[in-house]
This record gives structure tokens, C-alpha cells and sequence, in this order.
């Protein structure tokens, strides 16, 4: 997996933070749950979000960010193994992608 | 008079509809015979009955949640046990020459070998993973899953043959239409509602323990890994330990835990279905076989789903009234014990529950299967 922010971009690290909270409002978990997730931590087997949970996380991305993330396209397009693999940075990406201008889209995740 | 050979799998839960079917069969004059692994299914059939073994293949992704568990199920079990079992199940069709082959949806191997023979055969669902499809929104995971079944009906001299989970003939599901969502399902399809039958072995259990002053309720993850299972049983233990004046509690697990109170009672096992018309609430892992006995008795369900079709189960559950959902491996004590009382408070979920046993008994159980299997080898 390749989608990790690079270290001190303090707009990643924002996004990266925002995404952490969106994660602790789907799961009802608690700061220490938080704080512990980090860009390479996985869903499904570091976290075990469910499937309803992570249909609560696009749906709360799309709420927070606009309709221009979604998050649940992004993931109906990806297989067994990258569904599996699939990071907390991953995510951030995606949000951070459908966010900026086209022209400034290099291999931040969109290309997968 | 026919003849019907059952094709299983040797996991828990799949051999406990069939054999009720295959009861109902035999009181009917007709004939059974098995094929699958003789040292699970001989304590279910008893000595007389026909099996061919295939032997045994442990599968090992039990402890394995989310698409990991999909994959292990498909890439660790489904497809090596088909390849596996394969030439038995030949075999079998040879020797026994039935009219019909009854195979249950991820025994594929039953399936081939009853279209490589022209012969009829019937699909029994005895989990709702592939009813729920869980996969139409991931056209990936669909296509890699439908690229395996291609690939063993090539092997099996089939190319180009139809789904080999779906029987074109007869697909008999061991739930109701109404659990679903009483979604439409086409003719030869039918849903009987769960066919229960006492398990094997006589379990002991002391039923002088029971005080009926106090609500009853039974903790059960299923078979599951021992060290995943006691980590859900730890909590749940915490979770009833404040409620000795009002509950008694029944907890099946594998090991012992320091101080239980004397309101929970740990027991390796448990005679299970001629416990729940004692019960007042569930909490369990949404395997469809605790889901089905629970709502037959309409009790009430806290689910917890860990893997494969229980997270179906328990939105099911959740969608129709019947019960709280809870995660498996995060609920703590606290919201355990708050969805333990709501169910014994709240007269709503046991209406709910009691809904669903209705639509079962309507469906018609295991004689209702075998006059579908009756017809189908009629025809």
C-alpha cells in the first residue's frame, strides 16, 4: 500500500486527524481507542470495522466533506486483497484527492 | 419410493438441517445416503445409516472476520474441500445411483458431480451468506469469487457450466421470507424456515439450578476460536455479574474464569434447543443456527457477529425488531449489560421475536423441505 502521507505535511496530518475522529463518531470508541490508529492502520484488521460501519464512515465523510467524496465508490472498486489492506492513510488520501483541484492530482491514490 | 444422496461439509451447523430432512424423508419410505466426513455425521445418523467418506479437511480460518474471513473461506476451504472431495462424491453417485443429489451450497462438489451425471439436484443454504449477497455492491469481490466456481467446473469437465451454488432445479434455505425482508425469491426457490432437531448426544444439564424467580439468559458465541470466544465471554460475564437479584445467567464456554458468581452458569455445553423455551434473551454471535432456534422459541437476541453470514443474521435480527446489535470484539461491559436489560424490559423485542416464529412455523420446517425433495425426484 503506498497511500502514506508524507511525514510533517501539516495539511495531511490534519486530514489524517479528522479522519481518526470520523472513525471514533462510527465506532462509539474512546480517545485511547484514537490514539493509538496511525495513516498505515488497517480497517478491517487492525480496527475490525463492520460493515455497517464502514458504510457509516462514507456516509459521514460525504456529510463532512461534500458529495465530491465517496468514499463507498472508491471502495466498490477494489478487490478481496486491496479491501483487506485497505489504511486509515488510504482513506485520508481519497478524501484529500477528491478534494483538490484536478490539476494537482500526482498518485495520491486516485490512480489505483 | 427415491433415492437422495445428501453432500455435506463438515462444519458445525451444516449437518443439523439435513439430518432433520433426511428424517422426514426416511418416514416417508424414501431412501438417503450421505457423502461427507463419517466421523462428523455418524454420532448425527446413527450406525445404520449409508455414508461415503470423504475423509476430513479441518478448515482454519474460524478465528478470521470481514474479507479476510471470505477469502479464507473461499481460498482455504470452499475450493481445496471441492477438489478434495471430488472423486468421493463420484464415487458415491456411482455406487448409490441416486435420482437426486441434495448438496449443500458450499459442498460444490455435489454440485458437479450431479450436472457431469445429467441428474437433478437440490441446493440446501443452511447459512445466509450467499442470500444476503453481500457482495452486489463490490463487483471485484463478485467477479473473483465467480472466477474460483468457473474454475472448478472447468476442472469438473463443466466449462461454461451454470453457478454451481444455486441449484437450477430446487434451492431450499432454512430460513423464512420474512427474516429477509420478505424479498421475492424466484419458484424453485423455497424457504422452509429453520428444521430443528435435537442434537446427538444427550447433554446433561442441571435443571434444578434454574430458579424461576429470576429471568434467564444464554451466552453463546457458537464454535469459534477458544481464545476469541473467552474474550467475548470475559465481557459478557462482567456484563451480567451486577445482575444476580433479577438474572440467572447460562454462559457455554470452552474454559473456566476466575470468580463467577453463582448467578452464571459456565458450562462447556449445553443441551441447547431444549433450553430456549426456558429463556428470556440470547446474546450470541448471529450464527444462523442459535438465530433460528432463539426466534423459533421467540426469544429475543443481543447479536454480536464475528464473520461470514452473521453480520446478515444480526441486521436481520436489528431490521426486524427482534433484537440489539452490538460489535463483536469492541462492546464492552457496560453497553452488554444496557442491551441484556432492554430486551428483558422492553416487551417490543419479544413481540418482535415472536413475529419471526410465526413466519417459521408457517414455512413449514423439515417436512416442507422433504415434499420439495419428494416432488423434485417426482418430476
Amino acid at each position: 500500500m503506498t497511500a502514506e502521507p508524507a511525514h510533517g505535511d501539516p495539511a495531511q496530518e490534519q486530514l489524517l486527524a479528522e479522519m481518526i475522529a470520523l472513525l471514533r463518531k462510527v465506532t462509539g470508541e474512546d480517545p485511547r481507542w484514537a490514539a493509538g490508529i496511525t495513516s498505515s492502520t488497517r480497517l478491517e484488521t487492525d480496527l475490525y470495522l463492520d460493515s455497517l460501519e464502514m458504510a457509516a464512515l462514507c456516509d459521514l465523510a460525504r456529510e463532512t466533506y461534500g458529495d465530491r467524496v465517496d468514499l463507498a465508490a472508491f471502495v466498490s472498486g477494489l478487490d478481496v486483497d486491496q479491501i483487506i489492506e485497505l489504511t486509515v492513510g488510504e482513506l485520508a488520501a481519497q478524501v484529500a484527492a477528491a478534494r483538490l483541484p484536478a490539476a494537482r492530482l500526482g498518485g495520491t491514490g486516485a490512480d489505483r | 419410493m427415491s433415492r437422495f444422496l445428501f453432500v455435506t461439509l463438515p462444519l458445525a451447523g451444516h449437518i443439523n438441517p439435513p439430518a432433520a430432512v433426511a428424517r422426514v424423508l426416511a418416514e416417508h419410505g424414501h431412501e438417503v445416503a450421505w457423502s461427507g466426513s463419517e466421523a462428523r455425521l455418524r454420532p448425527w445418523l446413527g450406525p445404520d445409516a449409508v455414508v461415503y467418506s470423504t475423509g476430513m479437511r479441518l478448515f482454519r480460518g474460524q478465528p478470521d472476520t470481514g474479507f479476510t474471513a471470505v477469502k479464507s473461506l473461499w481460498e482455504g476451504f470452499i475450493v481445496p474441500f471441492t477438489r478434495f472431495t471430488l472423486p468421493s462424491v463420484e464415487k458415491a453417485v456411482r455406487d448409490y445411483q441416486p435420482d437426486v443429489v441434495v448438496t449443500d451450497q458450499h459442498a460444490l462438489a455435489g454440485a458437479l458431480v450431479a450436472q457431469r451425471h445429467g441428474l437433478p439436484w437440490a441446493t440446501f443454504c443452511t447459512s445466509t451468506i450467499e442470500l444476503g449477497e453481500p457482495f452486489r455492491g463490490l463487483p471485484k469481490v463478485d467477479a473473483w469469487i465467480r472466477g474460483h466456481l468457473a474454475g472448478l467446473s472447468a476442472e469438473a469437465g463443466l466449462p461454461g457450466a451454470p453457478d454451481p451454488r444455486f441449484s437450477p432445479y430446487l434451492v431450499i434455505a432454512f430460513t423464512s421470507a420474512f427474516f429477509l425482508g420478505d424479498r421475492s425469491f424466484p419458484d424453485h426457490y423455497a424457504l422452509v424456515g429453520p428444521a430443528l432437531s435435537a442434537r446427538p448426544a444427550a447433554v446433561n444439564f442441571p435443571w434444578d439450578r434454574l430458579d424461576p424467580a429470576r429471568r434467564h439468559v444464554l451466552v453463546t458465541v457458537g464454535t469459534m476460536a477458544d481464545d476469541v470466544a473467552m474474550d467475548f465471554y470475559d465481557r459478557a460475564v462482567q456484563a451480567l455479574r451486577p445482575l444476580g437479584d433479577s438474572v440467572q445467567a447460562i454462559v457455554i464456554a470452552p474454559a473456566a474464569l476466575p470468580d463467577t458468581p453463582e448467578h452464571i452458569l459456565l458450562l462447556p455445553r449445553v443441551p441447547q434447543l431444549e433450553l430456549m423455551p426456558h429463556l428470556d434473551a440470547v446474546v450470541c454471535h448471529a450464527g444462523l443456527n442459535t438465530v433460528s432456534e432463539a426466534l423459533s422459541c421467540g426469544v429475543p437476541l443481543v447479536v454480536a457477529p464475528h464473520t461470514r453470514d452473521q453480520p446478515i443474521n444480526g441486521a436481520e435480527v436489528v431490521r426486524i425488531g427482534a433484537g440489539i446489535r452490538l460489535h463483536f470484539h469492541r462492546a464492552r461491559p457496560d453497553q452488554l449489560r444496557a442491551a441484556v436489560l432492554a430486551l428483558l424490559t422492553d416487551p417490543e423485542y419479544r413481540a418482535a421475536a415472536g413475529r419471526v416464529r410465526d413466519s417459521f412455523a408457517a414455512a413449514g420446517g423439515a417436512p416442507a423441505a422433504a415434499a420439495r425433495l419428494a416432488q423434485l425426484a417426482a418430476a
